[in-house]
């Protein structure tokens, strides 16, 4: 599943045909797509109260501490060009991805033993 | 039992399709489906991947209608009797719609460090109460450190909307369709557009100028051709 720079532009368009990891199929496949009448549908419960839980976190005092830390550590004699010049190796997984996109992936690793085994009738 | 994965044309090859990965045949259709192993359903990381492997597979070869993840039909002539001859019109329907279209998905970051940068820069009330909480005990900053971190939030909040903004208007006219998904913070962006396949390179082209534009400040995400995974639903429902 490559995931390739795409074009001349820079590292910072990360282009890929498919979904390359599990936080991108969730994403797409949980509450995406068509709905029929089943004899059974799997239950994934673990994982989408982790994703709701990562929302409500968002607004809390604790990010706001972290955002008031994250703007006391910016250097602001600091040019841009040497700013873009040190984040050029981010391949976007990094520091550059949203906090949520990675809480989603820390949790989506070890969820395995949290879920549920669908109904079975 | 039978997990399905999603709905196709009966011309489309299965040639090259994951291993296990069989057709159910019916009036046109063909559902792809496999049979689960075990008595017990537990949904794996891999069965998510695989899921989403075989939809992949599908769309490369043409027009396919996602199924979400975990549908589970009793065996395959139940996928025949209780999905594909009662939907027959429906699902026929569906595939004419979607025919030439798949779905581009779009992903905007904030590269934090650069964005909040602007923030303190643009905003002069920001900019005081950063100074005065540099270097401050914690006990007597922590105050005016979540009145700090509130208002960069808010600021950010701001900020974003009017990127998302801009990021839309510039990509909604290649699309047939769009959804925007709610932002969160630092996650600028986030949106699926329903393309004509003939479209798709130009949408390329117009990523590539918008990763360009934000250089530095975003990193973006692009996804695709996806099966209309945000857009495919049986009329009337929503």
């Amino acid at each position: 599943m490559a995931v390739a720079t795409h074009g001349t532009a820079s590292n910072y368009l990360q282009r890929a045909p498919s979904p390359s990891g599990l936080a991108d199929v969730i994403d797409l496949i949980l509450d995406k797509g068509l709905v029929i009448d089943a004899y059974v549908r799997i239950a994934v419960i673990g994982i989408e109260l982790i994703t709701i839980d990562a929302r409500i976190v968002i607004a809390s005092v604790d990010t706001y501490l972290r955002f008031a830390e994250a703007v006391n550590r910016l250097d602001l004699t600091q040019t841009e060009a040497a700013g873009l010049a040190e984040l050029r190796g981010d391949d976007g997984d990094g520091k550059a991805k949203g906090m949520v996109e990675g809480v989603k992936d820390a949790f989506s690793r070890d969820d395995e033993k949290e879920r549920e085994p669908a109904k079975k009738d | 039992m039978t997990v399905v994965y999603g709905i196709v044309p009966a011309e489309t090859p299965l040639d090259g399709a994951p291993a296990g990965i069989g057709r159910v045949v019916s009036g046109g259709l063909a559902a792809l489906v496999s049979p689960v192993e075990g008595a017990e359903l537990h949904a794996t990381r891999r069965d998510l991947l695989s899921h989403s492997a075989v939809l992949e597979h599908a769309v490369a070869a043409g027009p396919v209608l996602p199924l979400r993840f975990g549908i589970v039909l009793r065996d395959e002539d139940a996928v025949a009797a209780e999905l594909l001859e009662p939907r027959h019109d429906e699902l026929t329907a569906l595939l004419e719609q979607f025919e030439r279209l798949v779905e581009l998905r779009v992903k905007a970051f904030y590269v934090e460090e650069a964005v909040l940068r602007e923030i303190v820069r643009s905003d002069p009330a920001i900019a005081r109460l950063n100074e005065a909480t540099r270097g401050a005990s914690e006990a007597a900053a922590h105050p005016h450190r979540v009145r700090l971190g509130e208002a960069v939030a808010r600021a950010l909040e701001a900020q974003r909307e009017s990127d998302a903004g801009a990021i839309f208007a510039r990509l909604r006219p290649l699309a047939e369709d769009a959804v925007v998904e709610d932002g969160e913070t630092s996650l600028a962006f986030t949106a699926s557009f329903l393309v004509d396949r003939g479209r798709v390179e130009a949408f390329d082209e117009a990523m590539d100028e918008l990763a360009r534009e934000h250089e530095g400040r975003m990193t973006f995400k692009y996804l695709g051709p996806l099966p209309p995974h945000s857009f495919v639903m049986f009329p009337g429902e929503s």
